[in-house]
């Protein structure tokens, strides 16, 4: 048993290779800046422009003095042009917080082909490569999951995203609850579709900003194979003998799609994104996907609604 | 297929039925499907609960079933012992006996005969009958068969494997003779008598009373070959012309015949001197030939072999008698059409020239014929002029044959052995009381020893030897009253022999008969030996044998020697196998061939004999290569199964597109390999190959480059005659076709007009530096340089050159240092003039060790090729350098190419002594 999972952790790939995968795939985007309308008033700098005086990098506008001021922040030079003291103040900009949970079982140690990655190192890559992008954005970004974590640099939290074993579902237990923050669920979302929908529920105590991104491989789609096959669990905890397979492709990919479809149904309703990522198709695309969700108008109106 | 059926047959038939349980196989493994992939698979909770459509492909699939069943079909087919052709069963008798003809003659069919042989003691190692073991020759050096048993058969094996057939003939007498001493008549013994076919005892004894007796001891099977089978042939000499090298008879079993037979002459060391196609003729079954080998080429024939036939008897030897040499026959002037049957040249030349080429004529002709033999019949006294010139000749190695008459009896000659009485002795004549003489027998220390002499010979008239001297050691032959007829006595490394008669009839009745012609040819043959090895003229030791394959070997140990006068009816054995025998003086080919009266095949037998021939059916056992069989296709079926067990993770589609790349790329590679061989002059190649060759692009400008090649005409000249590096031309490159390793040294002139280099010459040249070679690129702009000033130092080509090998990885150069090599590697050089002098040298800076210190480009502008060419006599052998500066150019091309051929050689520390103590420092 040690030796098996040492042989599983040996069989990962080594995490400075992961980053480096994710800083590669997330080039040339534009920065991922999630939606700033649901800022709260938190006082840390980001780049989400409040239309408001408060703290920040850039020039909002002038005011005339008030004892409250502190003098230092008298600006010499535009009160040099009259009579009255003037305040420079400028425009308050505030950090939302990535929060990336990246399941991590041995239901994501597949893949059908060998050109295929994992389920589990696409899961990982694009974490990571939204993260990144977040950090270049200057947002906090976290392990979801993780509550001990500090993450103060992309490298930790790789570091902790990396080793961080999960079960199939995000489990929000002692996470802050937030509205400041946009989750990112990756998984493969193979659960049945009830336990997936109580997960879901209870995440949104956790953030109403959430994004869902299921990582499938081909062969789990499209069930590719012929012939007799006893398959099973990674762990062969659980198997199933078909005769032919092919015969069974029609009524498996039906199956498939109503659960993709009911996934996505429970997303709609509790207004969580919901990406699909098959681990063959090309991972910017996936990410330019994500981009565009969450700077989508209809996004943003429903989010406002909400708020 | 039928045929093959019925000759098969099964040790064991029972377990055939096993055959019937193999549709219950069919049905178990049938309904026993294989076992399925396994995959893991982590969405399995979908696939939960699906019913597949069909269950057929659970089972295995039916060429797998197939497969086993012939598995199975075989192994019990194995089990089963088939037999193919199995043999019948032995006649009932208590034990059986194989007699096997091992002469000669059973070259061509004795592995038949092998073959039967065991095949037939493998069916009585089956029923259990003891063997025995008999062969029809003698064994070697023995006067006795091999004649073994009773055995038990696998002991008889053994026997017959050691078989082996012999060079003589067959004894079927003591085969006879054995039998009936060693047989025990209460039990019955049948015989297998596996013949070669032909009946080869030359005595009187035929085989008929060998195969009687073997049928009454207990029934007889003769086998014998068929006509395909024998096909045997001998040759044997001329009976007609029994000593002629080039004439032959060829001896054949029957009358029709149809394949051509090839004779070859062999030299001494087995190459063949003359080759003769000969039909043979439909009618008869001797047919004579006779081969047409140049007369300088006569004396060295050793032997004349027929060719596809392997014993024996397809070889003859040729010993010293059959060597023709040049006899001189001194006379006047006669020539040999006046002879007439007065003249005692005419029975000289008739005894000699059937053997001999005879030159006749003064001294002058005859020595200048460089004869072996001079033969002087009835002279007086010679001239002393001759007489000097005969007897320096003499000395030298010659033989001096003299015959007496009138004139020898009435003058004292000089050059006899013996001295001679004045006149001659009658003895037969009306004054006389003495009746003519016949001669004595040959002592057995003369050479002529072993002769016959027909009592017909008479001598009337003799010249006596003076007998106050003891003469008896000189005397050949003699009469029966004992005085000498013929004498003979060495004088330095020659010998005089004198016959006390004359050539002719006249004197006595010798020139008459065919020893006459014996002794003359003894004589003769004795030509060019030493007196000391006729001592003893005895008996013929064996000197080179005739084995059964008809190769001529180093006697065995086991031939003992023939006696001298047993030449004539010599018959070879097991104790005298045929050969070449000889003593100092005497040598003798006893051929195999000569002593066969004919190929007689075995007569009719009687009818209660079996007679078979050699079929090559044999038993062969098919066990092992069933099992072998079922063992490989199971294998196969291990193989499928493994491959329909393994996950193939990669598809199978993937594979095969990749298989398919593969193989095109390399049809392509074979394709463009094959295209670039047509397309090349190879014979060239391999030329260059051979010899060195110096090497030079070409610049396209017909003056430079035909200047190019005259001026390395000129060096490769110089290189031969000054060192050992000897260039064998001069190649005009193709740098995009040619196989630039081929040369160690190119050089490269460059003219106004840049050369355009293609890829292709690119990357040649590239390769051909990156491999060691060297090129001298002569930019031939010196003049120019100086023209541009001294400033510049470079040329106006410098530029071109710059752009051609820029393309080039080439490493750092530098002005040539003072200790470089290339200033001592032949000749200690300060400068490197050519046309042009002055000017700098460009060698590379630091030549890596891979490279043995010999920089790959060498850079200088001084027209070198020109003053090469330059030098005079370039067409000649020999090289003279008109001046200094042409001397010092081409010795800056010998240094250059020792450079490039020899390395760093020179710059051994081992040298520097030397070249110091030269430079005088």
């Amino acid at each position: 048993m040690i030796n098996s999972q040492k042989a599983k952790q040996r069989k990962k790939p080594f995490l400075s290779s992961l980053m480096q995968r994710a800083e590669k795939e997330s080039l040339g985007l534009p920065e991922l800046v999630t939606r700033a309308e649901k800022l709260s008033n938190q006082m840390a700098i980001g780049i989400h422009q409040k239309k408001k005086s408060g703290s920040g990098e850039f020039f909002w506008q002038f005011r005339q003095y008030t004892q409250s001021d502190d003098q230092r922040d008298i600006d010499w030079r535009r009160s040099a042009k009259g009579d009255d003291l003037y305040v420079r103040e400028k425009e308050l900009q505030t950090a939302q917080t990535v929060m990336i949970w990246a399941q991590q079982n041995e239901s994501m140690d597949f893949r059908s082909r060998r050109q295929y990655l994992r389920k589990q190192d696409c899961a990982h890559i694009l974490g990571l490569a939204i993260a990144h992008l977040g950090h270049k954005a200057g947002e906090k970004i976290r392990v979801f999951g993780n509550s001990h974590s500090s993450d103060r640099t992309f490298e930790s939290f790789a570091k902790s995203l990396h080793s961080l074993q999960t079960d199939a579902l995000p489990n929000p237990q002692n996470d802050i609850r937030s509205k400041n923050v946009t989750a990112f669920l990756i998984g493969d979302f193979l659960s049945p579709i009830e336990d997936i929908e109580r997960r879901l529920s209870v995440m949104q105590t956790v953030t109403p900003n959430i994004v869902c991104i299921q990582i499938l491989d081909e062969a789990e789609i499209e069930l590719p194979y012929k012939g007799r096959v006893l398959f099973h669990r990674g762990n062969r905890s659980e198997t199933a003998l078909i005769n032919d397979v092919a015969s069974v492709q029609n009524e498996y990919k039906k199956r498939m799609d109503n659960h993709i479809q009911s996934l996505k149904n429970s997303c709609k309703k509790y207004g969580y994104e919901y990406v699909l990522f098959p681990t063959n198709t090309d991972m910017k695309s996936c990410l330019l996907d994500i981009y565009q969700r969450l700077s989508a108008p209809d996004h943003h109106k429903n989010q406002e609604r909400r708020a | 297929m039928m045929e093959f059926l019925l000759s098969l047959s099964f040790v064991n038939p029972w377990v055939l039925a096993g055959l019937f349980l193999l549709p219950v196989l069919w049905y178990i493994l049938r309904i026993s499907p294989p076992s399925p992939r396994t995959l893991a698979f982590p969405a399995i909770r979908f696939l939960q609960g699906l019913i597949p459509d069909q269950q057929s492909h659970a089972t295995t699939p039916w060429w797998i079933l197939l497969l086993r069943m012939v598995i199975l079909s075989l192994l019990l087919l194995a089990l089963a012992g088939p037999i193919f052709n199995k043999s019948d069963q032995l006649p009932a008798s208590d034990s059986i006996r194989v007699v096997i003809d091992n002469d000669w003659a059973a070259s061509n069919t004795w592995s038949l005969q092998i073959e039967h042989a065991t095949n037939i003691v493998s069916i009585a190692q089956r029923e259990g009958k003891d063997v025995y073991v008999t062969t029809t020759a003698p064994l070697p050096g023995q006067t006795e068969i091999l004649n073994a048993g009773p055995v038990t058969a696998s002991e008889a094996k053994n026997i017959i494997a050691g078989l082996q057939y012999f060079p003589w003939p067959n004894d079927y007498e003591l085969v006879e003779q054995t039998l009936k001493d060693a047989t025990n008549r209460s039990q019955s013994i049948y015989s297998f008598y596996l013949s070669h076919g032909y009946n080869t005892d030359q005595r009187s004894y035929t085989q008929t009373q060998m195969i009687s007796e073997l049928q009454n001891a207990g029934g007889l099977s003769v086998y014998k070959p068929d006509d395909s089978q024998a096909g045997l042939y001998m040759i044997r000499t001329d009976a007609d012309a029994p000593s002629s090298i080039t004439r032959g008879q060829i001896v054949s079993p029957k009358k029709d015949h149809k394949t051509p037979l090839i004779v070859q002459a062999l030299g001494q060391n087995g190459q063949i001197l003359d080759r003769q196609s000969i039909t043979l003729d439909p009618g008869k079954t001797v047919h004579s030939f006779s081969m047409d080998v140049p007369v300088a080429l006569r004396n060295t024939i050793q032997k004349i072999k027929l060719t596809g036939q392997n014993h024996a008897a397809s070889v003859l030897l040729f010993d010293d008698e059959n060597k023709r040499r040049t006899i001189g026959l001194l006379n006047t002037g006669n020539t040999t059409e006046q002879l007439s049957l007065s003249d005692p040249d005419y029975y000289i030349y008739k005894a000699l020239s059937p053997y001999h080429d005879l030159v006749s004529g003064d001294l002058d002709t005859v020595l200048d014929a460089n004869p072996s033999v001079i033969v002087l019949i009835d002279f007086g006294l010679l001239a002393a002029q001759n007489l000097d010139r005969l007897e320096a000749w003499a000395k030298d190695g010659g033989l001096i044959l003299r015959f007496a008459g009138p004139v020898t009896a009435a003058s004292n000659p000089i050059l006899v052995p013996v001295p001679l009485r004045d006149g001659e002795r009658a003895l037969d004549g009306s004054l006389t009381w003495d009746k003519p003489q016949q001669m004595a027998p040959f002592a057995d220390n003369s050479p002529l020893y072993g002769l016959q002499i027909p009592d017909t010979i008479t001598v009337k008239r003799q010249i006596l030897a003076d007998s106050s001297q003891d003469i008896s050691n000189k005397i050949w032959a003699s009469l029966q009253d004992g005085t000498p007829l013929i004498t003979a006595q060495s004088i330095d490394d020659g010998m005089i022999v004198f016959f006390h008669v004359t050539a002719g009839p006249e004197w006595s009745d010798l020139p008459l008969t065919g020893t006459y012609v014996q002794i003359l040819r003894r004589i003769i043959n004795l030509a060019g030996k030493q007196q000391s090895a006729l001592s003893s003229a005895g008996m013929l030791t064996p000197l080179l044998m005739v084995n059964e394959r008809g190769d001529t070997v180093k006697p065995n140990g086991y031939e003992r020697s023939v006696a001298g006068d047993q030449v004539d009816n010599f018959i070879p054995s097991s104790l005298t196998p045929p050969g070449l025998y000889g003593n100092g003086s005497l040598q003798h080919a006893f051929n195999l061939g000569d002593s066969v009266k004919g190929l007689n095949p075995i007569g009719s037998l009687r009818s209660s004999i079996d007679v078979l021939t050699y079929d090559l059916q044999t038993e062969s056992n098919l066990r092992p290569a069933l099992l072998m069989i079922a063992f490989l296709l199971f294998i196969v079926d291990w193989i499928i199964m493994l491959g329909l067990h393994i996950q193939w993770r990669t598809s199978s589609r993937l594979q095969l597109k990749n298989a398919l790349k593969v193989s095109m790329a390399l049809m392509f590679m074979h394709i463009a390999l094959m295209g670039s061989a047509s397309a090349s002059n190879t014979g060239n190649w391999a030329q260059y190959a051979n010899n060195l060759h110096l090497a030079y692009v070409p610049t396209g400008n017909q003056v430079i480059d035909e200047t190019t090649q005259k001026g390395l005409e000129v060096l490769a000249t110089a290189l031969r005659q000054r060192t050992s590096a000897e260039p064998s031309g001069v190649v005009k490159l193709d740098l995009s076709q040619d196989y630039l390793s081929l040369f160690p040294f190119i050089y490269w002139p460059l003219s106004d007009t840049p050369k355009e280099m293609t890829l292709a010459e690119l990357e040649n040249l590239q390769s051909y530096l990156d491999n060691g070679g060297t090129i001298l690129f002569d930019t031939r702009d010196q003049i120019s340089a100086l023209q541009q000033g001294l400033n510049s130092g470079y040329g106006r080509r410098a530029e071109q050159l710059r752009q051609m090998i820029g393309t080039l990885n080439v490493p750092d150069l530098e002005p040539i240092p003072d200790d470089h090599v290339l200033r001592k590697s032949f000749y200690l050089m300060q400068s490197f003039p050519g046309r042009y002098s002055g000017g700098t040298l460009w060698v590379e800076t630091q030549s890596l060790s891979g490279r043995d210190g010999v920089s790959s480009i060498i850079i200088g502008s001084h027209d070198w090729a020109t003053a090469w060419a330059s030098a005079k006599g370039s067409s000649r052998d020999i090289l003279v350098t008109g001046n200094r500066s042409q001397e010092l150019a081409l010795r800056f091309g010998v240094n250059i190419m020792m450079y490039a051929l020899t390395g760093n050689y020179k710059s051994d520390q081992v040298h520097v002594p030397h070249i110091l103590e030269r430079l005088g420092q």
